[in-house]
């Protein structure tokens, strides 16, 4: 009888072996049913990949010739391990990176399991650039009169900023030393180290208190402020400032013209930073808050000998406030892990500017049951992948196909409420219909379990008509003002009690700044870009 | 091959040699070319014409199995003398039907054969004194019915005959010669003595024959083994059986033994127990088959197998010539395989047995189990057109007789019955057919046990009886291959049964 | 292995995302191997160790053939469910259905097997079909 052998392993060779081992006679039928169940049991140990037999073969052969581990089989490993992370949960550190340390422990452990075999050579990849200075930290706080307000009597204001200082205080000590330094900022800068060494901060702040009311506090041009900042601003240093930012326009009846004017000299101050230091990275960080307010308001008509001051006290009165943190990218990041306003008491909005040096794609993958409309199916070299990035065989069901994106936006530098807009994302040939983020309520059991294994914190439903020709998806999250800047802004702060919530000319401020970054960048205008391959 | 002329005389000639075919056909195998030759004036002897048919039926399937080595049953070549003639060149025709002619007996009287009514009255008394009146108004067309005296004269013929001398032509060198012949009959008797002598004397018609002069002759000599019902009407009578015996072993003593002319002469009888009808000879002369000429037939194969050295013929005379006899282990009345002696035993219960599976197959099973593939899986298949076919059919006929005969073996007294069968009779107590009473075919052979193994404790788990036979059937005919549908047939079967014999039984 | 025979069974059944959940989960491949080597068995089980004239009509092939297609059938649902339970994965008529290809395949095995490999048995080989 001849046996035909389906693959030729190690086992397969052994099969004549096994046969020749039976007595000569015994009888045809028993060898038969001998040789069955030989061929059977042999072959199924011989199928199913599994992962972490894969892996361990990779690094197997990559030792096996010259105990070695180069850089592109290391390479090769890393990319095995992140495309299957959920086999490899204790290899995977956060979100994308392999942890070099226990990936070279598996190495070596397979390593020491072969005879004779010496340490391997491993390749270390290049640690991604730590910092290891600490960095310097500035407090700017705006002491001119239209602060006062915020710092009467106890207000959310002062324990947020106290808890600023002492955050601050204790990111930067190192060696026993800190490395920060608090100013008061109005028409001038005035270093006010006392406040480092406070600990009673509230009662310090008040608009009285000698510590606080130091320089011309009449007031405050904002573009200069700025301007004092951002060059007091160095690689290592993180600047904060605190302050209501509101322009102030002089005398003037044309307020917008004014405004625009204001707005121009924001962009401008940053563009010439942005000029003088070419190689430099900096990155800007807007956060809006709100504290309790008592004191006067002065809108932008406000001149002392009409007294029009608005007065705000005994109303439970908030008003906005902005905290704005300045400083080269990286630094920034790190500091703003540590250090988030948006955890802080008030936090309302936020909005960071940045040079889109690094674009990282953050990991997303396409829902095969989710809001599906029409049907398709995952490309063929991408199948058994965790994350799926291509799909063909696409069908329309009455003209529409429709289907959803879940995307990881944990790490984008935005307000939350700015990846729930739509309108902040676009795809090409496509129309974005909604973006939310995932809910166990809204996914089929099925699908939810999918999406654990994956670090996606939305879902993006995207559907194409045969109006357009079907192509390859391109979604982006635009790089847009957010919305809350222009609903934050007031055009007329005489009603400033009906607003309670607006800062006047914020937008333009605001915009500045933006369209300082984007003459800057003129190639980047969005967070990220995400390809999908889709056929037909 | 060399020949062996069998000379078959009288009934219990025929019936050896029908015994003598039936072994051949089971497949008993001979080293010569046996060319039967019969010897009766009983034209209508219904021995005689059963034997007849049985050596065409057996001739016609032998020639389609010629030289096939897979094939063990029909071994041995049967041929006529004529065809003998035939093969070196010469065309004749004499007994081209396996029997000879005695001439003149159709019609006369014995008076009219000797020329009675024209002898001289010298003659005519001497006459009288060697036969009696009823001797001289005997038909002969029936034989002679028990008279050796007139069967001498009578015979004296066939030795002047054209037949006598194309046999003598045809002898060659390594060719031996049988004659089979009763004690105590009337063809048998007279014959052998006399065709004895003119072998030995080699000369027909003044041409000497030298090979035929220096042959070596065997004989078996059968003795009473039966007697016939007291009949007032017939003239034979078996409380004469003894005496003629007597009489005749007198002569042999001078002209058979007494002068070294034959090289091995068998003896064989028995107890008579058995009582046929009282029937003059023609069609009704039927004996039942008796043991006893199987063993005559095993005479035959005896003396086909001993050595040329031992039994020389030096100027005509056999220099040492042997004389044997035939006997049984047990003395019993129904005799079995065991009861033989083991070189018999030996030498036919793998033969009889296998073809008695085969016999039986054939009958009860081969219309049924066509569609299996020892039958369906070769080019040549054995299907509904094989069966409807002239071999298959001469087959079958040749199998009737040979149930027929093993049915009156069994019946008969002493019964041979080495297999468990049912014989069943026609209306005039003629054997008809044999049938078997069991599905457990392998319990069949008497005395002889089913051999079983560990399998076949375990019910369902083990093939048995036919569906094992059809399993060796598969198998033998892969070993047998493709060759023509008669040949592979027979090879098919003759490996089967040979293997199934030697699974189950011995 | 498992891409060896997902085209086999995606030609017969295809629905997302049940078939990519076969797919990823590498059943394919198991079911696929179980159909041949179990439908294997099962040939050399009636051409060579029953090997029976008694046992060797065409019903007799049919007879196994069924068994064949139950074992699959079983194995079909069973091994998905399995596998899909613990990890969390849920489904319920899609087995079925995808059971009943399963069977289906390895009854195309069986057939194609038996036709292949009948050739030295001795007492069947003209089962089911005579050649």
């Amino acid at each position: 009888m001849k046996l035909v052998f389906l693959n030729n392993t190690t086992e397969a060779k052994t099969m004549p072996l096994m046969l020749t081992c039976l007595p000569l006679n015994v009888s045809g039928k028993i060898r038969c049913i001998y040789a069955t169940i030989c061929i059977i049991s042999m072959l199924f140990t011989a199928c199913g990949i599994d992962p972490n037999d894969e892996l361990d073969k990779k690094i197997s052969v990559a030792i096996r010739n010259d105990n070695k581990v180069d850089e592109t089989e290391w390479n090769a490993m890393v990319s095995y391990v992140l495309i299957n992370k959920g086999v490899f949960p204790e290899l995977v550190d956060g979100e994308s990176s392999v942890n070099f340390q226990k990936l070279t422990d598996r190495i070596v452990g397979i390593a020491h399991k072969r005879r004779g075999q010496t340490e391997p050579d491993i390749f270390k990849p290049v640690a991604s650039a730590e910092i290891t200075d600490k960095p310097e930290v500035k407090i700017f706080i705006e002491n001119s009169g239209s602060m006062d307000g915020y710092v009467r009597g106890i207000r959310d204001f002062e324990i947020v900023v106290g808890r600023l200082l002492v955050l601050a205080k204790d990111y930067t000590s190192y060696q026993g030393k800190n490395n920060f330094d608090v100013y008061f900022v109005n028409k001038n800068v005035f270093p006010a180290p006392e406040i480092k060494e406070l600990t009673d901060f509230a009662n310090a702040l008040e608009p009285k208190n000698s510590i606080y009311s130091r320089g011309e506090r009449g007031e405050s041009v904002l573009n200069d402020i700025l301007e004092i900042i951002l060059d007091s601003t160095d690689t290592n240093t993180i600047s904060i400032l605190v302050s209501d930012c509101i322009y102030s326009l002089g005398v003037t009846k044309d307020t917008k013209g004014s405004l625009g004017y204001q707005q121009n000299g924001t962009m401008d101050v940053f563009l010439e930073k942005f000029r003088n230091h070419p190689k430099r990275n900096i990155a800007t960080a807007i956060y809006k808050m709100v504290s309790t307010y008592e004191g006067n308001y002065f809108p932008y008509d406000y001149n002392s000998a009409a007294k029009n001051s608005i007065s705000l006290y005994n109303s439970s009165a908030t008003r906005p406030y902005y905290i704005w943190m300045i400083g080269e990218e990286e630094v920034l990041t790190s500091f703003m892990k540590k250090i988030n306003p948006a955890a802080l008491k008030g936090f309302r909005n936020s909005y960071i500017l940045y040079n889109f040096s690094r674009q990282k794609t953050p990991d997303y993958t396409i829902l095969k049951e989710t809001n599906v409309v029409g049907s398709f199916k995952q490309a063929e070299e991408e199948r058994g992948n965790a994350l799926v990035h291509s799909i063909e065989d696409v069908e329309y069901d009455n003209g529409i196909c429709q289907f959803s994106l879940a995307v990881d936006l944990s790490n984008i530098p935005v307000d939350s409420s700015y990846l729930l807009d739509r309108d902040n994302f676009r795809a090409d040939g496509y129309k974005v219909v909604s973006v939310e983020r995932k809910n166990r309520d809204k996914l089929k059991p099925n699908e939810w379990k999918r999406l654990e294994k994956t670090s996606c914190t939305h879902i993006v439903t995207v559907s194409t008509d045969t109006k357009s020709s079907l192509r390859d998806l391109q979604l982006e999250l635009l790089n847009n003002t957010p919305a809350w800047v222009t609903e934050s802004s007031s055009m007329d702060d005489r009603n400033v009690i009906a607003e309670p919530d607006k800062t006047f000319g914020l937008s333009y401020l605001i915009k500045g700044v933006a369209e300082a970054y984007a003459t800057h960048n003129p190639h980047h205008g969005s967070y990220f870009k995400i390809d999908v391959s889709v056929k037909k | 091959m060399a020949k062996l002329f069998v000379f078959g005389i009288g009934g219990t000639g025929a019936r050896v040699v029908k015994s003598l075919v039936m072994l051949l056909a089971s497949g008993i195998k001979l080293n010569y070319e046996v060319v039967p030759i019969l010897i009766d004036p009983d034209r209508a002897g219904g021995d005689l014409n059963r034997t007849v048919k049985l050596l065409r039926e057996y001739q016609f399937i032998q020639r389609e199995l010629k030289d096939y080595e897979h094939a063990h049953f029909f071994n041995t070549n049967v041929l006529t003398l004529s065809e003998i003639i035939a093969r070196k060149g010469s065309n004749s025709n004499v007994i081209d039907g396996f029997r000879f002619e005695l001439e003149g007996v159709q019609t006369d009287q014995f008076k009219d054969f000797i020329d009675f009514p024209n002898l001289d009255p010298a003659n005519k008394w001497f006459t009288s004194l060697l036969f009696s009146e009823e001797n001289l108004d005997s038909n002969l067309e029936v034989g002679f019915k028990g008279n050796p005296n007139i069967g001498s004269v009578v015979l004296n013929q066939f030795t002047r005959s054209e037949a006598f001398q194309a046999f003598a032509a045809s002898f060659e060198k390594d060719d031996r010669i049988f004659i089979i012949s009763s004690i105590f009959g009337g063809t048998g008797a007279a014959g052998f003595p006399l065709l004895l002598k003119n072998i030995r004397e080699g000369v027909v018609k003044e041409q000497v024959y030298a090979f035929l002069q220096e042959a070596i002759i065997g004989a078996v000599t059968v003795q009473p083994y039966f007697k016939v019902s007291a009949d007032e009407e017939s003239k034979i009578d078996s409380k004469g059986f003894v005496s003629k015996t007597k009489a005749a072993l007198h002569y042999y003593y001078n002209n058979v033994t007494g002068n070294n002319s034959v090289n091995a002469l068998y003896y064989i009888g028995d107890l008579v127990a058995n009582e046929y009808e009282n029937k003059e000879g023609g069609g009704d002369q039927r004996n039942d088959a008796h043991f006893i000429e199987i063993a005559s037939a095993l005479a035959i194969v005896d003396f086909a197998s001993i050595n040329s050295d031992l039994i020389r013929t030096v100027e005509g005379k056999a220099e040492k010539p042997l004389y044997k006899e035939f006997g049984i282990k047990e003395n019993v009345n129904s005799i079995r395989f065991n009861d033989l002696a083991d070189d018999t035993a030996k030498l036919m219960r793998f033969c009889m047995t296998e073809y008695f599976y085969f016999n039986l197959f054939l009958k009860e099973k081969l219309s049924a189990a066509l569609n299996n593939p020892y039958a369906s899986a070769y080019s040549n298949k054995i299907d509904k057109n094989f069966m409807d076919q002239a071999f298959y059919k001469t087959l079958t006929d040749f199998n009737k007789s040979y149930r027929i005969w093993m049915g009156e073996l069994h019946r008969n007294k002493v019964s041979f019955c080495p297999f468990n069968i049912e014989v069943h009779t026609g209306t005039r107590q003629e054997v008809t057919d044999i049938h078997i009473g069991t599905e457990s075919i392998f319990s069949l052979v008497n005395g002889v046990a089913e051999k079983k193994n560990w399998i076949s404790h375990i019910p369902g788990l083990d093939k048995s009886n036919y569906e094992l036979f059809i399993a060796h059937l598969n198998k033998a005919a892969e070993k047998v291959g493709d060759s023509t549908s008669n040949k592979r047939f027979m090879g098919v079967f003759s490996k089967a049964t040979r293997s199934i014999v030697n699974q189950k039984l011995f | 292995m498992n891409e060896m025979f997902a085209p086999l069974y995606e030609f017969f059944h295809y629905s997302v995302p049940f078939s990519d959940d076969l797919f990823d989960e590498g059943v394919y491949g198991t079911l696929g191997l179980y159909a041949v080597l179990i439908s294997f068995a099962f040939v050399m089980l009636f051409y060579y160790v029953i090997n029976r004239p008694a046992f060797s009509r065409w019903y007799h092939w049919a007879i196994i053939l069924g068994i064949n297609f139950l074992t699959a059938f079983s194995l079909g649902a069973f091994i998905p469910k399995t596998r899909f339970s613990a990890l969390g994965i849920q489904y319920s008529s899609e087995y079925y259905a995808f059971a009943l290809k399963n069977a289906l395949i390895a009854s195309c095995f069986f057939i194609l097997l038996s036709f292949g490999l009948r050739w030295w048995s001795t007492n069947a080989k003209r089962t089911p079909i005579p050649h």
